[in-house]
């Protein structure tokens, strides 16, 4: 059981500036997932945490107690690299014990545990085979079961399945909710992988350039971005962005882009005129058939994907701007043709020439 | 031409032209890399290797005459060298010189590589120092150590004020010290290669299995032995094999120190073949003597080959899953 406190926690490489004032806290349980593109800062964090790095500054608290200065082993986590990180030279049973021999657990014990974590995890048939036997999803499995059998207050997971294919990361995705939810231990998690930050955390951390940018459920994360980055970041056909600007005319605020032009909902009215980018989620932009609708946009590209179809239309730009529709129902609509759009307008994002969200629909 | 490729590609056996002539110069292509290599050894090393083996089995010497009127003996002088206890005695000593000189190279090297293996400040201070040793001449390591080690001579002199008790070794004279002096010389001046290696092998390792074990609970000494040194195998492996093929061969700081004495001390291979072949002038017997160490040089470089290979096949497949995670299908 751990809580985890960041404080005003920096670092630095040389003059590379990685966290900057970073000030954050795990609650206990909770799982977390630090988000962002490479470069931001999640991994450094997470080393910090780990004690692999000493932050240039600031304080790490593990349930109150100040760990600064204390050595990884000595702070109770445990850790799944990206690189799975086996001990080569070991087999898969000896891989999963060795936390328990540096802990100099009894050896009739240490099978017993090994046994138990590699039937939690399926691995139990490949206790003696060697590391460059597994797959790779097994690979990660025993890396799983070698922290797991140590029994950790936090798990650190830090991008564990980004050297996975899609299906398996699916699969394993699930594996470590699972074992979430099990457990009952504060799992924090490392991803550059939008989705993956979506389906299993409880609390997402976007970070960017080492700083937070936001903090929140998935679902706030998702359907309120504080700016264009986090915007543009989550969903997948990702936000429809376009840039224009806000008139006023009559009291009521239009969005006026090279392509379109469309009325704001009462809430912007009193929005100041000038620049700004327009978002909404494809799910959000409905398709009719025949006149009507917001916007009428030429098609681009369609993409019938089974249970829905994407439909890339020519906004003037070179970004298509994307709707999805359910079914099968528009995948015979032709490239070049003219389509009504209608948006959801309690939907639409406006962010200011800053990046910054304008306050309004709701 | 794409459709001739493909089933190139899946059975080799029918060759396809294209396959064929890519086959070509693809040999080709070695056998130009190698053609210096092979001229080296048809037109410098080969004669040299008939001319001695013609020396070895004719009775010849400079005032014998021309060599080409020497009289054929057969083996005979292979027989004299086999059964000349003085030729025991120095392959004796060469192996226990090479031994020792290995083993304290590669101790204090690793050590050395151990304590440089993660970047400090003023590191590259500390590797110039460390790598001095190795880029001295051996006759002027020999020259110093003789100023240095007689008697009454600076070290023994140093030795005795710092610890208070007479130390007065006689590390040039005395026939039990002779050969462990040149040995401690060996590795003064060959630590350094041993240092490089396994510099290079430890700053090789990947951090994530240290990292993993460090969070796992171990500590350093247990990580050395149980992640480090296993991961280092073949680097170790080859340190030693290279180190001690070379300590087979030092004559430089021997000859120049002690000419093989006092007595026969310090007689290794290389100086019994010497003073047999320079000295004594018995250039057939220094022939057959220096085909015999080459043969057993050759027996141990086999040996040595085929454990490196075993190392590196074991060390590949370890690496085979870490380095590029397989997919599962």
């Amino acid at each position: 059981m751990a809580r985890i406190e960041l404080c005003n926690l920096e670092k630095s490489f040389g003059a590379v500036h990685a966290v900057k004032d970073l000030s954050f806290t795990i609650e206990d349980g909770e799982f977390v997932v630090f988000v962002g593109p490479s470069g931001c800062g999640k991994t450094t964090t997470l080393r910090m945490i780990a004690g692999f790095e000493d932050p240039t500054s600031g304080e790490i608290r593990i349930d109150g107690r100040v760990v600064n200065d204390l050595e990884p082993r000595d702070r109770g986590l445990g850790m799944v690299f990206q690189s799975h990180a086996l001990f080569p030279h070991k087999n898969v049973a000896q891989n999963i014990e060795f936390g328990l021999r540096m802990k100099n657990v009894p050896p009739e014990e240490r099978v017993k545990r090994v046994r138990e974590v590699a039937e939690m995890v399926r691995i139990g048939h490949l206790l003696e085979k060697m590391p460059s036997q597994c797959s790779g999803g097994e690979s990660q499995r025993v890396a799983l079961a070698r922290t797991l059998v140590t029994n950790p207050s936090t798990f650190l997971l830090d991008e564990p399945l980004s050297s996975l294919d899609a299906k398996l990361r699916r699969e394993l995705r699930a594996e470590c909710d699972r074992l979430h939810q099990a457990l009952k231990r504060t799992f924090i998690y490392v991803t550059h992988d939008q989705e993956e930050a979506m389906t299993l955390a409880d609390r997402i951390v976007v970070m960017r350039l080492g700083e937070i940018v936001q903090i929140g459920s998935p679902m706030e994360i998702y359907s309120n971005p504080v700016n264009y980055f986090v915007a543009d970041f989550f969903g997948s056909p990702s936000m429809n962005l376009v840039a224009g600007e806000i008139v006023q005319a009559n009291g009521t605020a239009r969005f006026r882009s090279a392509s379109f032009d469309v009325a704001l909902p009462d809430s912007f009215k009193a929005a100041k005129a000038g620049a700004v980018t327009l978002g909404i989620r494809p799910e959000h932009v409905g398709v009719t058939l025949g006149s009507g609708g917001d916007i009428e946009l030429p098609v681009r590209l369609v993409e019938p994907l089974g249970k829905d179809t994407l439909l890339y239309f020519d906004a003037g730009v070179e970004r298509a701007f994307v709707a999805v529709t359910e079914g099968l129902g528009m995948a015979e609509i032709k490239a070049g043709e003219r389509i009504a759009l209608s948006f959801d307008r309690r939907r639409i994002h406006l962010f200011d020439g800053d990046g910054l969200r304008i306050a309004g629909a709701r | 031409m794409t459709v001739a490729a493909l089933s190139a590609a899946e059975a080799p056996l029918q060759a396809s032209p294209r396959a064929v002539s890519r086959r070509r110069a693809v040999r080709r292509f070695k056998l130009s890399l190698l053609a210096p290599l092979i001229a080296l050894f048809a037109f410098v090393l080969m004669p040299v290797l008939l001319l001695q083996l013609y020396f070895s089995v004719h009775q010849w010497t400079v005032y014998l005459g021309s060599w080409w009127d020497a009289d054929y003996i057969g083996l005979d002088l292979f027989k004299e060298v086999l059964t000349d206890p003085r030729f025991g005695w120095a392959v004796l000593r060469s192996l226990a010189f090479a031994t020792g000189s290995t083993v304290g190279c590669f101790v204090f090297g690793f050590l050395l590589a151990y304590l440089m293996h993660k970047p400090f400040r003023g590191q590259a201070i500390y590797y110039i120092i460390f790598i001095l040793p190795m880029l001295t001449v051996p006759v002027v390591v020999a020259y110093t150590a003789e100023m240095m080690l007689y008697q009454s001579g600076p070290l023994n002199d140093v030795i005795t004020r710092l610890s208070g008790i007479e130390f007065k070794p006689s590390w040039l004279s005395d026939p039990h010290l002779a050969l462990m002096t040149v040995s401690l010389l060996e590795i003064w001046n060959w630590t350094p290669f041993s240092f490089i290696i396994m510099l290079a092998g430890l700053t090789a390792i990947p951090k994530e299995p240290i990292e993993a074990a460090e969070i796992l609970g171990a500590s350093k000494w247990r990580i050395f032995w149980e992640v480090q040194v296993p991961l280092l195998r073949p680097v170790i492996l080859l340190a030693l094999v290279l180190r001690f093929l070379e300590a087979m061969a030092e004559f430089p700081k021997t000859w120049s120190l002690f000419q093989g004495g006092p007595g026969s001390a310090t007689e290794t291979l290389p100086v019994y073949i010497f003073m047999t072949t320079w000295q004594y002038f018995e250039i057939s017997k220094g022939a057959a003597m220096s085909y015999i160490v080459m043969l057993l040089m050759i027996v141990i470089v086999l040996f040595a080959i085929r454990l490196l290979r075993r190392e590196k096949r074991s060390l590949d497949k370890m690496y085979e899953q870490t380095d590029s995670p397989k997919v599962e299908a």
